[in-house]
């Protein structure tokens, strides 16, 4: 007997632009840790996070119909995450109300601190210590797949100003990163 | 490091718009030079782990299923209810109500899951047409037919459509743990 969770994405997908909200449902069960943790990188605070997978969950459910290739679900409600994440960054700015930001919290005990940190763990400082403007296009290119036009237009800067930020990350990356090259 | 890598003539900044132009044109001097594939060998990984970096965090950090319960609770205030369809006088039924139908009578079968269905008035005939997929190690044909008469069965019982052409078409076959083939 197939049931729903045994369903590929496309399928949800299609299903949920019928308005079949159970498919929907299974779709984001599946999916919203990834959406979750992107947005916390991006955003770097818990309740901002979870508030902005809501509103870009809520868009996508409204927009479903109109998705061209349901097959790419997931990167298409990740895209949609981006542009919430984005719009929270963007305003930050003006309020300057960047003061509580929680660090994405890890588990540092003894032991762990002691045990040789995995090369995600010290990608993950690397990206967390670059400045948030080369950070959140780092994010955008490299996890949601945008383009510098893409991304230039969620953040109201040229696609120049996003090339060459990316390209200054990169540097960073690969300098702080030289060891686990 | 950012002026000439590796005496190619190509800084950094040069690298990284090449990268992401998909290397296309190709550039001899960059695609020959020792030096400069090392970069885009690290830029590519690093951009690849970062999206390694992210499904971890969200597998580590799992949302709370109280705000996972929430969301979808929210969401499922938007219901879309789609267009009437006549009933008998005074009567009608909806789109989204008929396709709840379809869907529930064709995931009844062994074996298939219903993706997107199509209500379609073609003068005085109504064609309904559904996307099924197919567990793997399932007859196609016979899926398909079981669920043309368990959607017509349930059409007959349950609305004013029991005369409707009914399409069946299986787009898809997937397997138990929910990949696509």
């Amino acid at each position: 007997m197939s049931s729903l969770e045994q369903a590929p994405d496309g399928l949800l997908a299609r299903r949920a632009a019928d308005g079949d909200g159970v498919a929907f449902g299974v779709l984001v069960r599946r999916h919203a840790p990834f959406w979750r943790a992107f947005a916390l990188r991006l955003l770097r605070s818990g309740s901002d996070a979870e508030d902005c997978v809501q509103e870009a969950l809520i868009a996508a459910w409204e927009q479903l119909p109109k998705l061209q290739d349901p097959d790419k679900v997931r990167g298409w409600i990740t895209t949609i995450v981006s542009r919430k994440a984005t719009d929270r960054i963007r305003s930050r700015r003006f309020t300057d109300d960047i003061d509580d930001l929680e660090v994405p919290a890890r588990d540092m005990g003894p032991e762990r601190a002691a045990v040789q940190r995995s090369q995600l763990d010290a990608l993950g400082d690397v990206l967390a210590a670059l400045p948030e403007e080369q950070r959140t296009i780092w994010l955008l290119r490299e996890v949601a797949g945008e383009s510098y036009d893409e991304i230039a237009a969620h953040l109201g800067v040229p696609a120049d100003t996003v090339r060459g930020r990316l390209a200054r990350a990169r540097k960073t990356v690969i300098d702080r990163m030289k060891d686990w090259r | 490091m950012n002026d000439d890598i590796g005496g190619s003539g190509y800084s950094l900044d040069d690298l990284s718009a090449y990268l992401d132009r998909g290397r296309t044109p190709a550039i001899a001097a960059i695609d020959r030079n020792p030096e400069c594939q090392a970069l885009l060998d690290a830029m590519t990984r690093f951009g690849a782990l970062s999206h390694e970096l992210v499904d971890r965090d969200g597998a580590e950090q799992p949302p709370s299923p109280g705000w996972l319960d929430g969301l979808l609770d929210t969401v499922a205030q938007e219901v879309r209810a789609g267009r009437d369809l006549p009933y008998t006088e005074g009567l009608v039924v909806t789109e989204g109500a008929v396709r709840t139908l379809v869907r529930e009578a064709g995931d009844a079968v062994p074996g298939a899951l219903v993706g997107s269905t199509r209500i379609r008035e073609e003068g005085e005939l109504t064609r309904i047409e559904i996307e099924i997929s197919v567990l793997g190690d399932r007859p196609l044909v016979a899926v398909g037919d079981q669920v043309r008469g368990a959607v017509a069965d349930a059409l007959r019982r349950h609305t004013p459509l029991g005369d409707a052409a009914i399409d069946v078409t299986v787009v898809d076959v997937h397997l138990s743990d929910g990949a696509e083939r």
